[in-house]
């Protein structure tokens, strides 16, 4: 079919086998690509209850629909396994040319399974599928890794891990060419299976249903996008323009593990101060016409020559805000840290925040953190820290774990330290003031996450797609709000399109693109329906793990601790409130009261 | 005569103008077919390559071309005409700027779309311009570029 390369490869690193097989056409209409394609191939191929760090579990790459054509911003490819950080499906996206890569070396997906003997790399090149040796590739940061492998391999997309995902760190990332698969523990998923990187190389033709029709659709939301007032901001300033926003009008800007809404160094981090200064160029994901992503360097100091794509919004929050740390150089070095080593910027944040707190209510001590001063807003404290974690050395083997583990095993009322959904800490949103996000972070297949529901635009500005007069305090209709905002949303992973381009595509764009791309015709539900099929699909993989109702909770710091200061001051979610957003939200999706969708539902979405 | 100019700090290395390129041309997306192309190293560089139209060169590929089907059709472009290509490769290589290249067994290179570049439509933060170039905007493009391999 046209816009498919219409093949699978799977390989298996314990036998070495390799397998190309052909995509069936009644499971393209079904799952269409993307997050749907590895959303069905992980249900269908990890038994249940595996071990996450173990053979059992499989590695998948899925590349969007859309990648490889000039839709703009259509170019995320992402990664999907079952996490070592929270037992339920983990995919996170990049832009990043590895999906329209695979997709012309003729593979519409590729799943790894089974543990290699010793450390190798996945070599792709067209038809030439390789298991290499990666031995002397062990130990090396992402960005040698790669440069390393492109000068055996020439011009391959490089994805890697670093020391990260070799030492399983629990939210260990996936990098290639300075983007990430940065939630949920993937790059461990890596590093269990001794796969050091990936590296594709394609040269087959992505052949669209109606070429001319393409290009004008193409060119017509290019345009549409240049003209856009997201447009200067997203490119000057990238995701943390709204920084100041989110501290001042909205007072919802996590501070100091969560003990503040506003961040009192703000200015300092505020992209709209910095950017001016640091900001070298632009640097865009495949296929975007308003690259937020833009280098960051420094030239002169103790860091001079530093450079890398940032500083983002959600890494301002979790490496500085969160650990209360308001110097932008230092902040880049903890981010630069985090790239190399490859770990998940916000998880690694939130763990050192995690600490500092503990550390300031005496819970840690000067024993714990091996002469450590773990004191909020401390540099050389946070970047120190940040290594042991990437290494698991003393405190940072602990933290390694992720902070629910950690408090377990910290234990000494720590567990009302940790912040997390389902293990996942969360990003950047201080729900405690926007209740919709709340009940996102409690909702996510994946734990807490902004991504799965993108639901702050809405909860924010009150007004987003078909919802008007939103009110962030309240908890009213968010049920059906998330419900149906995780379906559409679900239809941007599946094309792999951007979510920053939300406003500019939703349903009814993609019914035109998907038409010329592939030929097939869906209608607006029925490519929503699509959404709500997959979202189901990825809560059967997490009841099957075990889930159930408890591990929709939030976590106490945001049930019992107002927000001390700010627009949002006195805010709070309540037990009470939790429940009714739950009971909504289970409603909407069809499902009973514990969260187990009926039979009916099942069979109704296609999904037996 | 006008031409696709690089203006190499401003390239984010988003690959449009190669898609479109390809996709305008030959109605289906492939890197290997785009008259324009995007080299990368490190995280910092970027550079778009495409022919200069003799504003920089001495139209090598014109000089070399054994069959002579490498000219000035429309007064737009220099451009291959297809039909007559016999493949040699003679051209791709004396091409001192690497904008012209082979397919299977026909030269291609940028004919500017006949006066009307797609690839400087899509390129939003305009770091390809359709304009008179001067000879040192196309030489720092092709030393970067070399600078890269
Ligand atoms: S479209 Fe412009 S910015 Fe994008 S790769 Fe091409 S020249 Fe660079
Ligand atoms: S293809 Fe090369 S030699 Fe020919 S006109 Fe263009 S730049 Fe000059
Ligand atoms: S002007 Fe046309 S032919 Fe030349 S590089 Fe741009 S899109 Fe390709």
């Amino acid at each position: 079919m046209n816009g498919f390369a219409g093949r699978i490869l799977k390989i298996d690193l314990t036998t070495g086998a390799v397998e190309k097989s052909p995509l069936p056409e009644a499971f393209i209409r079904t799952y269409l690509g993307g997050t749907g394609f590895a959303a069905r191939f992980l249900y269908d191929n990890v038994p249940p209850n595996a071990d996450a760090l173990g053979p059992s579990n499989v590695l998948i790459l899925a590349p969007g629909l859309l990648n490889g054509f000039p839709v703009p911003t259509g170019g995320k490819v992402l990664f999907c396994a079952k996490s070592p950080l929270t037992g339920t499906i983990a995919e996170s996206v990049m832009g990043a040319r590895l999906g329209s890569e695979l997709k012309r070396a003729g593979y519409d997906l590729l799943l790894v399974s089974g543990v290699s003997g010793s450390p190798c790399y996945i070599y792709i090149d067209d038809e030439d599928v390789e298991i290499k040796d990666a031995g002397g590739l062990w130990g090396k940061d992402t960005r040698a890794t790669a440069e390393d492998i492109r000068r055996t391999e020439g011009d391959a997309v490089v994805a890697c891990i670093g020391i990260a995902g070799e030492n399983l760190v629990r939210y260990a990332n996936i990098d290639c060419e300075d983007r990430q698969s940065g939630r949920g523990g993937l790059g461990a998923v890596m590093g269990s299976k001794r796969l050091k990187a990936i590296a594709v190389k394609g040269t087959g033709n992505l052949r669209p249903h109606d070429a001319d029709k393409l290009m004008d659709l193409c060119l017509r939301y290019t345009e549409r996008m240049i003209e856009s007032t997201a447009f200067n901001d997203d490119t000057k300033y990238g995701t943390g323009e709204f920084l100041e926003w989110m501290n001042s009008e909205k007072g919802t800007f996590p501070t100091r593990n969560w003990r503040e809404g506003v961040f009192d160094d703000r200015e300092k981090i505020d992209p709209y101060h910095w950017a001016p200064l640091y900001t070298k160029r632009n640097n865009a994901c495949l296929a975007c016409p308003k690259p937020c992503g833009r280098i960051f360097g420094i030239d002169e100091g103790k860091y001079a020559g530093l450079r890398i794509d940032g500083i983002e919004y959600e890494l301002l929050y979790s490496l500085g805000g969160l650990c209360g740390m308001g110097d932008i150089e230092e902040l880049a070095r903890a981010n630069e840290l985090c790239d190399l080593h490859g770990l998940d910027g916000i998880s690694a944040g939130a763990a050192v925040a995690f600490a500092m707190d503990l550390f300031q209510d005496g819970i840690l001590t000067r024993e714990d953190t091996g002469g450590l001063d773990l004191e909020f807003g401390d540099p050389e404290a946070e970047l120190k820290l940040i290594e042991m974690i990437a290494r698991r050395e003393g405190l940072g083997d602990v933290l390694a774990e992720g902070v629910k583990r950690a408090s377990e095993r910290i234990g000494k009322g720590s567990e009302d330290y940790a912040v997390h959904v389902k293990g996942m800490e969360p990003p950047a949103y201080d729900v405690r003031g926007i209740k919709g996000m709340a009940l996102a972070f409690m909702t996510s297949s994946r734990g807490a996450c902004h991504l799965r529901s993108c639901a702050y635009a809405l909860e924010l500005t009150g007004k987003f797609w078909k919802f008007e007069g939103v009110d962030r305090f309240s908890t009213k209709g968010k049920g059906v709000e998330i419900k149906e905002l995780e379906d559409m949303m679900t239809v941007y992973d599946v094309l792999g399109v951007c979510k920053f381009s939300r406003g500019f595509f939703l349903a009814e764009g993609f019914v035109d693109i998907l038409r010329t791309v592939t030929g097939l015709e869906f209608s607006e539900s029925e490519i929503l329906g699509l959404g709500e099929r997959i979202n189901n699909l990825k809560h059967m993989f997490n009841l099957r793990e075990g889930l159930t109702r408890d591990d929709f909770r939030l976590p106490k710091r945001l049930l019992t601790l107002p927000i001390p200061e700010g627009v949002s001051k006195g805010h709070v979610v309540t037990e009470e409130e939790m429940n009714k957003m739950l009971d909504d939200y289970f409603e909407a999706r069809g499902w009973s009261k514990e969260g187990l969708p009926t039979e009916e539902k099942i069979s109704g979405l296609d999904l037996v | 005569m006008r031409a696709i100019v690089p203006h190499l700090e401003l390239c984010t290395g988003c690959r449009m103008c190669e898609m479109a390129c390809s996709l305008h041309h030959e109605g289906l997306v492939n890197r290997e077919w785009g008259r324009i192309r995007i080299h990368r190293k490190g995280i910092e560089h970027y550079v778009p390559v495409a022919c200069n139209q003799g504003a920089s060169c001495d139209k090598e590929c014109v000089k070399v071309c054994p069959v002579d089907c490498i000219r000035d059709v429309n007064g737009h472009a220099i451009e291959v005409v297809r039909e007559e290509c016999i493949g040699c490769g003679e051209c791709v290589e004396a091409c001192p700027y690497n904008a012209i290249h082979m397919r299977g067994d026909v030269a291609f290179k940028c004919n500017l779309c006949d006066g009307d570049p797609t690839c400087v439509k899509f390129c939003s933060l305009k770091a390809i311009t359709f304009e008179e170039g001067v000879p040192e905007e196309f030489d720092r493009a092709k030393d970067a570029a070399e600078a890269m391999r």
